[in-house]
């Protein structure tokens, strides 16, 4: 950890020599996060975030060529707190979110550029709005529930892309040597581990504890590289999109074993393991009058499902591969100040079978109304989903508000609410639902 | 932040800020005076900085700057503008692709946006004609960018306005539902340039005025360098100033692409 902190100093201490000397630029953000759950006998009341961070973005370009780098330092002192030494080392932690150099020609003709990026870089994919369909090339960050944009819910991943476009098209392909997984709640302060892994299960009328295993990343070779490629075509009338992905799944496949003492089971251990999938996907957008109607489909091929744990601690296979068919329908209304976007989806896993440890289908909505006042420095947003299967659901509230041109202050809630016969995806979060307020300063 | 109206904002503000005398001296129906304005030369290309001062009733400040690039490809004006400040949305992009008014119809234009915290772009709707963008005193129907055959025209007299002779037209739209319903714009005789407007709101009452201040030439294109809104009823205010303005010079084709705003190819 503290090589990539000297890692990061060094590289803002570059920005800082550069930035007088060529065509270059450094901006950066200091940011300030606390919050309180606001439900369940052992969590309301008590601090649900407390964090500082510090981001950086170094932007330089010379001619054809540009260069880009972005990070941040964090100190949660909520993790701090919680191992007890309340030293700030222990709440420290770094990330580098992108950092790449590009070289880009229009010397083709015919309105034609070509280019290559290669390093550290964040991809979006899909006209999909925070629903992963076909947005499959960078992986998530699965560690906290705060990301407020989707740079910060999403993890870099160290590619080479090359491009060729034209007036209304582009093509992208991507070679990704280096496997990077999702990064899961794995650390022991994290408020969501006890979702991912239950600190213990109930086995035959016997309360047994639950530990983690290893999760096995694949090997380091250049056969375990991962491959992708977009064509993208922006007309007048409509703008569409084919994918195609041929890699690692991001997150793993869990499986279960069990520990023995003798016949007697005494603990389960949870493991993973990661496996490759291809994926076929595409996406449309298409304009008329106010309204913007979107679309996105994704068809995974042989992706690894797991297989429950009654499956599997019963000797079974620890997954399943089946093909898996996602689609989302949306509109976009924008008037006056107003924007409101609706959105629904499925999730279908064709050849379903009932070890599997998920559902046939999967289907859900959302929906987000916003509007500015205040001569656009007071933002009010509503955003919601809700799962179809259990009727559980997902709501945030929140207030920005640009104290100047360079501080924003947000009030914010989030809450989750269980089904009516059950939890349900949204529902198993329903304790960590919160109140934050969050500041920023912008340089 | 109303993102399509602010695409169409700049398109707009490209069309009413440069002007060229475009008439000899003769009588002229208010629908005459429109259209000469209507059809300024704004060069093939045109690039500039703007900057947006908005002043609020107790003297407070915000300011954004943006730069923009536009071609004239025949039929279509192509602009592509990137937010500089506030540092929130810096390096947000927008692509528009406007469409000249045919046999008195007007297409809407096609907008792209590009939001560096999103990662991607986005198609927006090219139909939204109201409300303010950005926080400014300014809309997209301000600016005059509706074509001809929404309103209807009467022209009130000539008037002196800025030291300056000028037309002095009175604008009803067609659609009395529209938030500003009636206008009265006084446009310079010698160059049709706007000089001073009048906005009124739905039970015409002066709602807006906008002063125009600075009207030089520049490549040998009218060029207005200030645009003061004032909103009569909230006291707020908005000045725009337009930098670095530059017509008919050799801008890439390429950069009016999704692809190149995707890559933040304008900075």
């Amino acid at each position: 950890m503290k090589k990539i902190h000297i890692i990061f100093c060094m590289i803002l201490a570059a920005a800082g020599i550069s930035v007088s000397a060529q065509e270059a630029s450094f901006s950066g953000s200091v940011k300030s996060a606390a919050g309180v759950y606001v439900y369940g006998e052992d969590n309301a009341g008590h601090v649900s975030l407390a964090e500082e961070t510090v981001s950086g973005t170094l932007d330089a370009s010379a001619g054809s060529c540009s260069a880009y780098a972005t990070g941040n330092v964090s100190f949660d002192a909520l993790a701090a707190a919680q191992t007890g030494t309340l030293s700030a080392a222990d709440g420290l932690s770094s990330q580098l979110g992108e950092a790449w150099f590009a070289w880009t020609s229009a010397a083709f003709g015919d309105g034609l550029t070509a280019g290559i990026k290669a390093g550290r870089q964040i991809t979006a994919w899909g006209k999909a709005d925070g629903i992963r369909i076909a947005d499959v090339l960078c992986p998530q960050d699965l560690t906290t529930l705060y990301a407020s944009t989707y740079s910060e819910s999403r993890l870099g991943v160290d590619a080479l892309k090359l491009n060729l476009s034209g007036t209304v098209f582009s093509a992208d392909a991507y070679w990704i040597p280096v496997f990077r997984p999702s990064a899961l709640p794995l650390e022991s302060t994290n408020p969501l581990r006890k979702i991912v892994i239950p600190e213990s299960v109930t086995v035959s009328g016997t309360t047994i504890p639950v530990t983690l295993g290893s999760i096995e990343r694949p090997e380091l070779t250049l056969a375990a590289g991962s491959y992708a490629g977009r064509v993208s075509f922006w007309l007048p009338a409509i703008d569409f999109s084919l994918y195609g992905y041929y890699g690692w799944d991001d997150t793993p496949v869990v499986t279960y074993s069990l520990v023995m003492s003798g016949y007697t089971p005494t603990g389960i251990t949870v493991s993973g393991n990661y496996y490759r999938y291809g994926m076929a996907g595409f996406d449309a957008a298409l304009p008329a009058g106010p309204f913007v109607f979107r679309a996105e489909s994704a068809f995974f091929i042989e992706r690894a499902f797991a297989r429950t744990a009654e499956t599997v601690l019963a000797g079974g296979s620890p997954y399943l591969r089946k093909n898996q068919l996602m689609s989302l329908a949306g509109i976009d209304w924008t008037r006056s100040g107003w924007t409101v976007t609706a959105q629904y989806y499925e999730d279908i896993v064709p050849g379903w079978d009932d070890t599997l440890d998920r559902r046939m289908r999967a289907p859900g909505a959302t929906l987000s109304v916003s509007r500015s006042f205040l001569s656009d420095t007071l933002t009010l947003a509503l955003s919601g989903a809700v799962n179809w299967n259990d009727f559980d659901s997902y709501a945030s509230l929140s207030a920005d508000y640009a104290l100047t041109d360079q501080v924003t202050l947000t009030l914010a809630a989030d809450g989750f609410f269980p089904g009516p016969d059950g939890d349900g995806e949204y529902g198993v979060y329903k304790e960590l639902s919160n109140v934050r307020l969050n500041g920023v300063y912008r340089f | 932040m109303n993102h399509s109206v602010f695409a169409k904002l700049i398109i707009s503000l490209s069309a009413l800020c440069l002007a060229v005398p475009a008439a000899s001296a003769q009588t002229l129906t208010g629908y005459d005076v429109m259209k000469k304005a209507d059809e300024v030369d704004t060069g093939t290309t045109g690039s500039y900085t703007a900057t947006m001062t908005l002043l609020s009733k107790n003297g407070s400040t915000r300011v954004r700057e943006v730069v923009c690039r536009s071609r004239d490809f025949g039929g279509v004006t192509k602009s592509v503008i990137v937010f500089r400040t506030p540092k929130d949305v810096a390096g947000v992009g927008y692509l528009t692709w406007d469409y000249d008014e045919k046999d008195g119809v007007k297409k809407d234009s096609d907008n792209w946006l590009y939001m560096p915290a999103m990662k991607k772009v986005r198609r927006i709707s090219g139909s939204d004609s109201g409300g303010n963008f950005m926080g400014t005193d300014f809309t997209y129907d301000d600016m005059g960018d509706r074509g001809l055959t929404k309103d209807t025209f009467t022209l009130l007299g000539e008037e002196s306005a800025g030291g300056t002779g000028c037309y002095k037209v009175e604008c009803r739209a067609k659609d009395t539902t529209e938030k500003n319903p009636r206008r009265i714009l006084w446009i310079r005789k010698d160059n049709f340039v706007m000089q001073k407007g009048e906005f009124y709101d739905k039970q015409n009452n002066l709602q807006r005025e906008l002063i125009c201040s600075g009207i030089t030439l520049i490549d040998g294109i009218w060029t207005t360098s200030v645009m003061t809104m004032k909103n009569i009823v909230t006291g707020h205010s908005t000045v725009i100033e337009m930098k670095d303005v530059h017509y008919n010079q050799n801008v890439d084709d390429s950069i009016f692409t999704v692809a190149s705003v995707e890559r933040g190819a304008v900075k």
